[in-house]
């Protein structure tokens, strides 16, 4: 980093987010903010070790990345692994996919809204950390504490029937699935949905008054005018299996194009900061094909959403612009629940479709195609797979492009906004570290799947003058 | 008595996953004085797991620790209460205090809790224990078993 003729804050890691990054705020000699950037500091490479591996294992190697979201790694692998087989699935594996995808969208919506980011929004930016957390939720809002929970436990009991654990689970294979779903678990799943609905419509209604009562806060708060990335099906919002769409920020439909020619679309910038890439659509070049990604994305990005209450719910949030295109960042919050209410209506869907219960659940082949892609939406964004394999189905290169990466340019340009609205001079309060921490969290970044990285999270703070001595540091564990 | 046995740590860093072989052997020690154990291995302590304390008379948490901390004997059986204090700053690092705690906020009355920690030699990729760390957990079980005796809980 460049420092010697400016003072620089840098807050690391950046706590309630999942994995561990920091952020570095340059400023002027007269203490004003020059540039700001949100880096991500650690690497695995799991695209280096999984050279050589048989792509029949990756379903089960990949999503060791992260405990988070190991569902989307999973599937997204498994579809790759498909492409390669040149397979199509059965009607039971892809539902059942299916099933154990939106399992996974409900706990892991329901961790950032309930557990990571509602205390921000319930106590504001500036209340004690001791009770801005899952905690001060519990002892003041424990009805919402408890819907939470219980999001949480349900979505993960679904990738437990289906997968045999809450982490890491093992149902997708190349080709199919390994597990049928029997009656009486398909019927405590539709049961347990009407209360966990109404809990949604709750937390619905808590956003919605929030932004209302905040409306100037959250027209400012790290908006960006940016593209929106997301699959579509029919134009309608889709999770597993659909094209991806480009949409521009006055809401034109930029592109559209079938997963397996992402490489022709979407290029990777890297910058020697961080090991987070940049990726970017190619016809547009970085930073200008810079493009947001995760539930506002996907929520910008589509025509509608195929199920009725969520649907209604999408008329409702466009609503909140004049042109339907919702640029505010604290808006991922709103577009996180629809996505919620989405995935509980979709499983309803799904459970309710005699398919579900089929023991066709895999068409077995052998390596057909030297090379596979597999895209699916993850919880934060669309997340890429791409396997290029021997004749014997050994791995000889391995590309992924998670949500978090297509997120990296305008998490770094929302840091940068808040920073300069909060920050003069290196005297930093706990209020204008946590706004920069909540822009980042409502992206709810996995910087464990983005660099594929190990570690738990305490904030630390360096501020470092402008010969670039560390002058003042706060941790907070 | 019904007892829950909660094991948590990383079975793939070595000296980490203890926590995963303690509770079985744990919940042996239990079953051998008449109790009825029930294991539940985890990554880590999360807050949905708090929801069903309630159902059992005693709480047995088993987990690793780094070199350093405890009472200096490589392993602890520690007597625990709720404690919302103890929260880190995400929910990767909470302990069982503060999961008791959040227990008895949102679904009133907690068992008897016991921690039993082991102290680890290597924390690093890998599956099994150090023999350090395999020496303490036999250690740890049979002081565990003389805490199971000394308060008759059978």
């Amino acid at each position: 980093m460049e420092n010697t003729k400016k003072n620089t804050i840098v807050v690391n890691p950046i706590t309630r987010i999942e994995g561990h990054g920091k952020i570095t705020v340059d400023l002027t000699d007269d203490g004003a903010v020059d540039r700001v950037r949100f880096h991500v500091t650690q690497y695995r490479g799991f695209e280096v070790f999984s050279k050589g591996r048989d792509f029949r294992e990756m379903p089960v190697i990949t999503p060791r990345i992260c405990g988070i979201c190991p569902v989307s790694h999973h599937l997204a692998s498994a579809k790759a692994c498909d492409a390669i087989l040149g397979v199509t699935l059965t009607p039971t594996a892809a539902k059942l996919r299916e099933v154990m995808h939106m399992g996974q969208f409900i706990q892991s919506h329901a961790l950032s809204f309930f557990h990571l980011s509602s205390p921000d929004l319930l106590f504001g930016f500036d209340a004690d950390p001791a009770i801005r957390n899952v905690a001060g939720l519990a002892q003041e809002y424990p009805d919402l504490a408890v819907a939470g929970i219980g999001m949480r436990k349900y979505g993960q009991e679904i990738i437990k029937t289906l997968g045999g654990k809450k982490v890491h689970p093992w149902h997708s294979i190349p080709g199919g699935v390994n597990r049928s779903l029997r009656a009486e678990e398909k019927d405590g799943m539709i049961a347990a949905l009407p209360k966990l609905k109404d809990d949604l419509r709750k937390a619905l209604d808590l956003v919605k008054n929030y932004l209302a009562e905040n409306a100037e806060l959250a027209a400012r708060f790290a908006t960006l005018e940016t593209s929106y990335l997301g699959l579509v099906k029919d134009g309608n919002l889709e999770l597993y299996d659909g094209r991806i769409r480009l949409k521009s920020p006055r809401g034109r439909i930029t592109d559209e194009f079938d997963d397996s020619e992402y490489c022709a679309h979407i290029g990777e910038h890297v910058e020697e900061w961080s090991y987070l890439k940049f990726p970017f659509y190619r016809p547009l070049g970085f930073p200008h094909g810079s493009y947001r990604v995760g539930p506002l994305g996907r929520i910008n990005a589509c025509d509608d959403i195929a199920t009725p209450e969520a649907s209604a719910e999408l008329a409702a949030f466009r609503k909140s612009t004049d042109d339907g295109m919702v640029h505010y960042t604290l808006y991922y919050h709103y577009a996180r629940l629809i996505e919620i209410l989405y995935s509980m209506e979709r499983l309803e869907e799904l459970l309710n479709d005699p398919d579900v219960l089929g023991s066709d659940l895999r068409i077995t082949g052998n390596v057909t195609n030297r090379e596979g892609v597999g895209v699916v939406e993850a919880p934060r964004g669309t997340l890429i797979h791409h396997y290029e394999v021997d004749g014997k189905g050994a791995i000889e290169r391995a590309n992924l492009i998670v949500a978090t990466g297509h997120n990296n340019y305008a998490m770094n340009r929302g840091v940068e906004q808040v920073a300069r609205d909060y920050i003069t001079g290196s005297d930093v309060k706990e209020g204008a570290l946590n706004r920069m921490e909540h822009v980042i969290r409502c992206y709810d970044p996995c910087l464990s799947c983005s660099t594929h990285a190990v570690g738990k999270m305490p904030l630390k703070l360096e501020v470092r003058n402008s010969r670039g001595d560390v002058v003042r540091t706060v941790t907070k564990e | 008595m019904k007892v829950l046995v909660c094991g948590y740590g990383n079975p793939f860093r070595t000296d980490d996953g203890v926590g995963h072989l303690l509770a079985p052997a744990v919940a042996e020690l239990i079953a051998f004085r008449g109790g009825e154990a029930e294991v539940r291995l985890e990554h880590q302590l999360l807050p949905e797991m708090a929801e069903e304390f309630g159902k059992y008379d005693l709480l047995a948490f088993t987990d690793a620790r780094v070199p350093g901390t405890g009472s200096g004997n490589g392993y602890d059986i520690r007597e625990i209460s709720p404690d919302p204090a103890l929260e880190g700053l995400n929910i990767h690092s909470v302990g069982p205090e503060w999961i008791l705690a959040l227990a008895a906020r949102l679904w009133g009355k907690v068992p008897p809790s016991v921690l039993v920690s082991v102290e680890g030699e290597s924390f690093d990729f890998g599956e099994g224990l150090t023999a350090a760390c395999n020496e303490r957990m036999n250690c740890a079980l049979a002081a565990f078993d003389e805490w199971l005796r000394d308060r008759n809980l059978q």
